[in-house]
């Protein structure tokens, strides 16, 4: 049963667009003000920095800039020319693109140079070599935080010396920034941007957990919109004021029963990293048959720094870059989604593989079929990518989930009529 | 020679074959998925360590679990383990060093539980302090697991007997390297992976007698095509020899003078410490192992190093095997092709997928060596 789909935009939504702005304007102004330029991956210690007075990039927030706005294709074409495979990381020959072109780069956003890389393997390993080319195409240091994975049955011995060597690292980190810096490190800024990241990540936390709620009042597809100021704007009391007036609108929809997608009726696990490029298409694509994707490998990854604590700046820093999901194994990611499918009352499993992406793609079979055993809910395993839109078959994709909602809608009768 | 040749080469040619033949005589036999797993400690604990090449031919059991565009040699692996190929094998033990093997230990454990299985947290970088302590910790923390599955102590007395025998293969290695870069045309590169891939299959001790022989009988070999045009080969972090292509290289008019492949010169290059505490000397040797694409390293960078490696061998040009969907390696190659090219060091890449299809790239080799000569 097909409706068109309409989505219903946050009324935050307007000031997201003035952050997002702002952000970039103080990015173009940013060598004007003396301020030190950090490009980092996605999970970093980023207090440690902005504490330090740097100004903040999220290369994989560029590269997802870039693949909305449809210049993907050609910046990933830019690095090939170079000698980088069309096999590897779509976000990463993006983002090269982009440097390598320079001035004449089609990225959307004018990013400053970066004095400093700073990247966590935690997310996957592939991002330590993409930071390394970025490290030799401006010729910076690159800083790489070394999380040890957590894999199967863990033991805590394994563990605590894990954690030792992710403290001993910020540690090191710390006096790297003042030998670059030429200053002493600031701890008092540290506690206190670290308690600004606190307050925002529980308030998004807060909002994500009224995910609960039927229908929901959020889909990943507002949780992808809605993305940028955690990592943006991380530290600032701007960010955390962010998303109080996020969470109160979440509550608005809860308590006026509005539901992210009209007329819900399945409740699902979306894996992989968003296509981008096609994303208004995808959410429709779900949309349309009341298929609402509420949990998302990002719901599972950025809350770890939920776990920031300004009175103990670096241990919980090393604790949040140890445990978010990213950085377990398929046996761990089994016993977090399993939780979630029951705390969300989720039906179903869209395991989207991004192609390129091999952190999240490398047993990705395993994965479902181990969720499914435990809860009993079906999965479905469909290909596509984040940037390159050549590994993207839009008509494979539809038949899949077709397929899909159809047998969804076969196994779960009920839904059709209750909810719409 | 030839008869050392041929025997290590029947081995070579059936790997599992000799391990196989040490687990029936009552003894245990792990394997070690690549790259550089601290085998001494393995072998100190009176178990023969192997190392997981895969195979050169198609994957299909496999596929289920890990996707066809995933490289080829975890792929291989779990096919062979699923065939029922690796039963003989008491353990197996990961190093995580990329994405695919990050992953591998839970898949593996799932499919294919084993008796003993450990994963080693190796350092993503080798470039600070705490790196290094913590290697060290985790090297103890195999020591630990292989003492509780082998049932006795490893001793620190124990470790350094296996360090020496373990560099005492490494010198005989280094011995027979020494001459292919004085007198190329001496070995083949057939015979040359052929002597590095056995080492990896058996017991080093008896691996160095064959050596020592090998090496003896090689004083009086005579060189073949002494004027060749002098070649590096580089890449091949984990797979087997690709055994037609370094023919193919040397049919056309070229000699491998030295290379830079883990069934290669990775595999024995610089030495563990004989003096200092055993596993701190353990950690340290991999710290200050040749550079590697799989670990992050500032100080150290691959580009340059291969490129020394080159100047060094006096080489005319240098040949890339390039693991399809190997992303450390591939993710290198832009700064190996601009440093290789600002020394003037010409450079072949061929991309390997195995199973190997000659055809094209015999035109392309031919064209390359040509161009040198």
């Amino acid at each position: 049963m097909e409706t068109k789909y309409q989505p219903i935009k946050l009324k935050c939504h307007e000031q997201l667009r003035r952050i997002t702005a702002e952000y970039w304007e103080k990015a173009t102004q940013v060598r004007e003000t003396g301020k030190r330029v950090v490009w980092c991956s996605g999970i970093v210690p980023a207090e440690f920095l902005t504490a330090m007075d740097f100004f903040t990039i999220y290369c994989m927030n560029h590269s997802a800039t870039c693949s909305t706005r449809g210049v993907s294709l050609e910046l990933c074409q830019r690095s090939e020319a170079e000698g980088y495979s069309p096999d590897i990381c779509s976000y990463a020959r993006t983002d090269i693109g982009s440097a390598l072109a320079g001035e004449e780069s089609k990225s959307p956003v004018k990013q400053p140079k970066p004095d400093l890389l700073l990247v966590e393997n935690g997310q996957c390993h592939t991002i330590t070599k993409w930071f390394e080319s970025l490290g030799w195409l401006f010729n910076v240091p690159v800083i790489l935080m070394d999380v040890p994975f957590l894999y199967g049955d863990m033991d805590k011995e394994t563990y605590s010396r894990a954690y030792a060597y992710v403290k001993e690292q910020l540690q090191e980190l710390i006096s790297f920034l003042e030998e670059f810096t030429g200053r002493s490190f600031d701890y008092d800024r540290l506690r206190e941007d670290i308690a600004n990241s606190s307050r925002m990540f529980q308030l998004w936390q807060e909002a994500l957990e009224m995910r609960q709620n039927i229908p929901s009042p959020l889909s990943v597809f507002d949780i992808f919109t809605h993305l940028f100021p955690i990592l943006g704007l991380r530290g600032t009391a701007e960010g955390a004021d962010y998303y109080q007036e996020f969470k109160e609108e979440v509550a608005e929809r809860v308590a006026d029963k509005v539901s992210a997608i009209p007329g819900e009726r399945f409740r699902l696990h979306l894996d992989g990293v968003p296509v981008w490029f096609n994303l208004k298409a995808i959410a429709s694509k779900f949309g349309s048959h009341g298929a609402a994707p509420l949990n998302h490998v990002y719901t599972m990854s950025f809350t770890t720094f939920c776990g920031l604590d300004p009175s103990r700046p670096i241990d919980s820093t090393a604790e949040c870059l140890l445990t978010p999901f990213s950085n377990r194994g398929i046996k761990q990611r089994i016993d977090i989604l399993v939780e979630q499918v029951e705390k969300y009352h989720l039906n179903g499993l869209a395991m989207q593989i991004s192609r390129t992406c091999k952190g999240l793609n490398v047993g990705i079979y395993d994965l479902m079929e181990g969720v499914e055993r435990r809860t009993g809910i079906p999965g479905v395993v469909f290909e596509t990518d984040m940037c390159d839109p050549r590994l993207y078959s839009e008509a494979q994709v539809d038949a899949t989930l077709e397929d899909f909602f159809e047998m969804l809608a076969a196994r779960y009768p009920d839904h059709s009529k209750s909810t719409r | 020679m030839n008869d050392i040749i041929g025997e290590l080469a029947t081995i070579a040619q059936n790997p599992l074959q000799r391990a196989r033949r040490w687990k029936e005589a009552g003894k245990r036999v792990i394997g070690c998925f690549p790259m550089n797993v601290p085998e001494e400690i393995i072998h100190a604990s009176g178990v023969l360590p192997i190392t997981l090449l895969g195979t050169n031919e198609t994957v299909t059991l496999s596929d289920r679990y890990l996707q066809p565009y995933l490289c080829h040699v975890p792929r291989s692996n779990l096919d062979l383990a699923l065939r029922g190929n690796l039963d003989f094998l008491d353990g197996v033990v990961f190093p995580d060093i990329c994405d695919v093997v990050l992953f591998l230990p839970d898949i593996w454990s799932i499919h294919h539980p084993m008796p003993f299985q450990h994963t080693i947290l190796v350092a993503g970088k080798l470039d600070s302090v705490s790196s290094q302590r913590y290697l060290t910790s985790e090297f103890n923390r195999l020591k630990g697991s292989l003492e509780g599955f082998a049932h006795r102590d490893i001793s620190d007395d124990d470790l350094r007997r296996s360090i020496v025998i373990y560099n005492q293969n490494r010198d005989l290695l280094h011995k027979a390297y020494q001459i292919r870069i004085e007198k190329p045309g001496i070995f083949s590169a057939r015979d040359v992976a052929t002597v590095i891939m056995t080492s990896m299959l058996m017991p080093k001790e008896e691996h160095s007698a064959l050596m020592r022989e090998f090496l003896d009988r090689a004083k009086d070999k005579k060189r073949q095509h002494a004027d060749n045009v002098r070649l590096v080969v580089s890449g091949g972090p984990c797979d087997q020899p690709q055994w037609d292509i370094l023919d193919l290289i040397e049919e056309s008019g070229a000699t491998v003078v030295n290379d830079d492949l883990y069934v290669g010169r990775r595999y024995f290059a610089t030495k563990v410490s004989e003096t200092i505490p055993p596993i701190e000397a353990l950690a340290e040797h991999y710290v200050n192992d040749v550079p590697c694409p799989t670990k992050h390293n500032q100080d150290k960078r691959y580009a340059e190093y291969l490129s020394d490696l080159a100047e060094e061998s006096r080489a005319q040009g240098v040949i890339i095997l390039m693991v399809k969907y190997c992303e450390p390696y591939s993710f290198a190659y832009p700064m190996v092709k601009a440093e290789l090219a600002r020394r003037g060091i010409p450079h072949l890449l061929i991309e390997v997928d195995p199973p190997i299809s000659l055809g094209a790239m015999r035109t392309r080799l031919e064209a390359f060596i040509e161009t040198l000569g």
